[in-house]
Formats: C-alpha cells, structure tokens, sequence
C-alpha cells in the first residue's frame, strides 16, 4: 500500500496555511486549511484498501488464429465497498474486442463482479491471459494499493489451415491400406496390367476378352490403395521476421495445413521440428495425431544455438523408411541446408517448400539494391543443387495460397526423374 | 513584517496574477498536465490566503473560497484518474458526486467554524443568500427524487 500524491499534496496545504495563520495572527487562514485537514483525517480513519482477487474465466480455452474467444472477469466481492482501476496486460498477439482494457468502476460490499470480454487471437500459440494490474484506492483517494495478479487462464490459438484441393504424393507408399493408388500391382480398382493365368488367381479376375484374344486364360492385375508416411520437416534454427509475422510463421500455417489434409487422407504423419532444440513425432494417423501435431506446432520456436547438427542426431522411428519428408525451411541456416541435402543423399523422398525470407527483408534504401540482387543469385544457386538431386523446391511467401505452392511440387515432380542420392 | 505586508497593500497586487497563474495551471491539468494539480492548488489557495491575511474576506467569502479550493482540487484530481480509464463506471460517477458534496459540505462546517472561533462574525447578506442556496439544493433534491427513472435502481445493482 502506498500513500497517493493527494496526501501529501493537502498535508502541505493544510499545514501551510495553519503555520501562515500562526505567523500572521490571522484565524481567517485556518479555515482556509481546515478542509483539507478534514479530508486527511476523515480519509486516514477510514479503512485501508483491501488486496483484491480476481480471474478470468474463458468459455473456450482454445481458438483458431483470427479467431475470437469469449470469456468474463470475475473480481471477489470485498468486504467493504471500494473502487477498482484495472489494466489488462495482454500478450500482443491478444486485443480485446469487447470490454474496457482500462476501466474504473465501483464494487459494492459482498459482491462480486463480472466484465463480459471478447478478445481476438491474431497469431497462433499459447498465451496466458488474465494478467491484471489493479490498483484500489480508499474512499477518499488518499492511499491506494497496486498489485499485478498472475495469469488466470491459458488459450491455445491453433494456426487457421490453408484450403487444399490436392496434395503431393509420395514416391513410395506404405503397405497398410490407404487412399494412395500404389505404383506396385495387386489387388485393388485402379486398372494396372494383364498378366497370364497362374494357379491360386481368383476366377472373376480373368480378362475374357483378353484370354479369348489370345486362346489362354489373362487375369487382371490392379494398383492397390495404400497410405504413406508423410514428414513435416520444419527447419527452425533462424527466420526472418518483420512486425507482422516470420518465416517460422509461414512454417506452422504450412505445416497445420499439410498436416490435416493429410491425415484426412489416412495417411500417417510425423513431425520433425530441426534447430536449436530437436523435437519429433513419430508418424500416426487418426484424429489424435492431429492434435498432437498442433500442440507440437505450438510449441515451436527458434531457440538460438550454435551447436553444429546433424540428421543424425533424430532418431530411427522419426524418419521411417519410404517416407515422403516436407521440409518447410528458409535455407537460411547452414545446419538445416546440410540436413535436408543429407536426407535427399539417404534416399527420402524429399519436397522442399522455401519459406522466403526475402518478403521479411529490410529493403535497402539506396538504389540498385545489389546486395538483395546477390543474395537472390545465391538463392537460386541453392535451389539448383536441391533440384540435381530431384528434389522439387518451391518457393512460397504466404501471399499466395499454399495450393499454389502444391501445385507447382506436384508439376515438378510430375517430369522429374528419382535421381539415386549421390 | 508578512501581516504589515499583507496590509499595506503590495501584496495584494501580487493576488490577481496569482489567480490567474493558479487558473491557467488548473485548466491544465484538466486538460492534459496532472502535475500541474499542486502549482495551481498552491496558486490558488495563496491568492485566497493574501486576500484573506489583509482582512478584506468576510466571512461568508472565507468559506466559499475554502469550499471552491477544495472542491478545486477533488475535481482535478478525479479528472486525472478519470483520464487514465477507458470507461468510468456509473456508480463511480454517482460515489464520487456524493463524496464531492459530502467534501464541501463538511469544508464549509469546518471552515464556518474555524472562523467563528476566531472571532468572525457573519453579515446579513450573507446569512440570505446562505438559507437561499440551501433552499435551492433541497428543492433540487426533491425534484431529483421524485422524477428520477424507476430503471436507475436496477441500472445501480446490476454488475456482480
């Protein structure tokens, strides 16, 4: 508790003009001091402000990036009646929509208090919201106690996933059932071959037409439907970031989105996140594995280190064979160029979506601006190695949808050749 | 040597830019400035205390300058929290109002009393408009009473 500038401000006054009556013989000035010595002592008799407890009660504890969450402040009732001036103290990425970020208000006794708030999530994480600062003065404004209170409730605002109509197929697909039409032939719908009749083949997969062309008996053969493991690779040792958001940004909104689209496709995927602290998930499928992958994606964060690393420090299970690997990076870290060139030479089926740094760039202010014309040479000169070695890159910004970025994979890879890793 | 100041009339020369200097320091802080609350206060209340140590306040003029001074300062002081808010409550609003009153009204007692004491008597003129502003504000309390919105009860408990 402290004593507010009021107190001492008609102390003085009281006190200056109760000294000038004294030095002058004046009594007229007492009364002119007199009021403000009521008011101290009046106010000094009173009680002394009472700490207050208050919370936040969300009615959801987690929304969508651009979303909006609904909750209410709740302050105990005091025991005697008191005024509250509060201030929210909000992560930036929170702004309240609804309620007074600033209010003063009155709370009678025994009762307590409820502000109705909405409050808008503009970029994707977890938050701890409810931080107050509060300061409750005594009715006469003469002490007055400031006190923070901790955070009360936590939202989980999860990246908004892009919209995709078609996804990047795998090279190789796994031996569980799927909706991938395999490149091997056996049992399925999709039409592969004719192939002659071999003891064991089932009669109603006998081409006749084909059999009685030849004068021996052909069977159909069919692509089999099966699933894939598919890698989200986010490298997060560096980003480029600017006030409205970064690369590593662009990776999540990417990753989430890649991440459902493929699970709705039965697909098992895992989740690489490579920089100063290695995390995994290890490939799964179902509904589960979706939200463990956006409490994962949460979680991610450039974490400045300068230990040299390599592919070899994730484990086995994290990167299981034939799998499909998206690598969401800026190729800005050497560490993480090394590794996803490591795991092309390895034999991962390996798609790399360039997160470009240049749109987070500080643009130079003199003209030409060789040094940006440079680093885009060096740029393209990158993307060429990965593209020897049959990995398609593609460059994304967040500006254009992600299916855009899909698409021009998908047409890459469409006339490319698997080159062998060397 | 102040009270032969005080009287000989220098010092009151001194009274009108005092005033003026403490009424520019108060529209200040009203406006933006919240420390300009204590120059105006000292501004103020000094022009008041000249005027008085000459012996040239009445009675009646000793307990509207207390009244005025303090009330001057609640104001100011409540405008400097009422800046720093978003949104002011309403029954902040009413508290206060009742608070500012109760304030004045004790600072006049208070005031009426002091001087009494020192022996100051009051003037027949003064006694007049005195009943007649007590008058006044009980008839517009009445007034207030009877015609107020039935809702402003409800309005009044609603929160919590």
């Amino acid at each position: 508790m402290r004593r507010t500038p009021k107190l001492a401000l008609y102390a003085g006054l009281a006190s200056a003009s109760f000294v000038a009556a004294l030095a002058l013989g004046r009594p007229e000035l007492v009364g002119l001091g007199a009021p403000f010595a009521l008011v101290l002592v009046a106010g000094l008799a009173l009680a002394a402000p009472e700490p207050v407890r208050a919370g936040l009660r969300l009615r959801s504890d987690t929304a969508l990036e651009g979303g909006q969450v609904d909750g209410e402040l709740v302050i105990e009732g005091p025991r005697r009646s008191r005024e509250l001036q509060l201030a929210h103290v909000l992560p930036p990425e929170v702004a309240l929509v609804e309620g007074a970020e600033r209010p003063l208000l009155r709370q009678g006794a025994g009762r307590s208090y409820v502000i109705p708030l909405r409050l808008s999530c503009s970029r994707w994480g977890v938050y701890e919201l409810g931080r107050l600062v509060v300061r409750v003065r005594d009715e006469t404004a003469l002490r007055s106690l400031d006190q923070r209170l901790a955070p009360s409730s936590v939202v989980r605002v999860y990246p908004r996933p892009d919209a995709l109509r078609t996804l990047v197929r795998p090279w190789e697909t796994q031996p569980f059932a799927g909706n991938w039409v395999a490149r091997t032939k056996s049992e399925g719908i999709e039409f592969a071959d004719v192939r002659p009749y071999e003891p064991g083949d089932r009669v109603r997969r006998v081409n006749w037409r084909e059999s009685s062309r030849r004068q021996v008996l052909h069977v159909n053969q069919q692509h089999p439907e099966r699933d894939s493991d598919v890698i989200l690779f986010i490298d997060s040792f560096s980003e480029a970031r600017h006030e409205q958001g970064g690369t590593l940004d662009l990776a999540v909104r990417a990753a989430a989105s890649l991440a459902s689209h493929y699970l709705q496709q039965r697909d098992r995927v895992g989740l690489v996140s490579f920089g100063g602290f290695v995390r995994w998930l290890v490939p799964s499928s179902g509904a589960r594995q979706a939200y463990r992958i956006v409490e994962a994606l949460l979680e991610t964060e450039i974490s400045l280190s300068f230990a040299w690393k390599e592919i070899d420090v994730l484990p086995a299970r994290s990167l299981t064979p034939q799998a499909l690997v998206i690598a969401l990076s800026p190729l800005l870290d050497e560490r993480g160029v090394r590794a996803l060139l490591d795991l092309r030479r390895r034999g991962f089926d390996l798609v790399v979506v360039e997160l470009s740094p240049i749109a987070f760039a500080r643009r130079p202010e003199a003209e030409p601006d060789l040094a940006i014309r440079l680093w885009r040479l060096w740029r393209e000169a990158l993307r060429f190695r990965y593209e020897r070695l049959g990995v398609a890159v593609v460059e994304w910004d967040g500006e254009q949808p992600l299916a855009v970025a899909v698409e021009e994979v998908r047409a890459f890879r469409r006339f490319a050749r698997f080159a062998s890793g060397s | 040597v102040a009270a032969s100041a005080a009287e000989s009339g220098w010092l009151l020369r001194a009274v009108l830019p005092l005033a003026v200097a403490g009424f520019v320091c108060a529209t200040g802080a009203a406006i933006a400035w919240p420390a300009l609350v204590a120059p105006a206060l000292v501004g103020l209340g000094t022009a008041c205390a000249i005027v008085e140590a000459a012996g040239r306040a009445r009675l009646g003029w000793l307990i509207l300058f207390s009244c005025l001074l303090v009330a001057t300062a609640e104001l100011l002081l409540w405008q400097d929290d009422v800046r720093q808010a978003t949104e002011v409550d309403r029954s902040v609003v009413r508290s206060r109002v009742a608070s500012l009153a109760a304030i004045v009204l004790g600072a006049a007692a208070v005031s009426a009393v002091s001087a009494l004491a020192g022996g100051i008597r009051f003037s027949a003129a003064f006694e007049a408009a005195l009943v007649g502003s007590a008058a006044t504000l009980v008839v517009l309390l009445l007034a207030w009473l009877l015609l107020r919105p039935s809702g402003s009860r409800e309005r009044a408990s609603r929160p919590g």
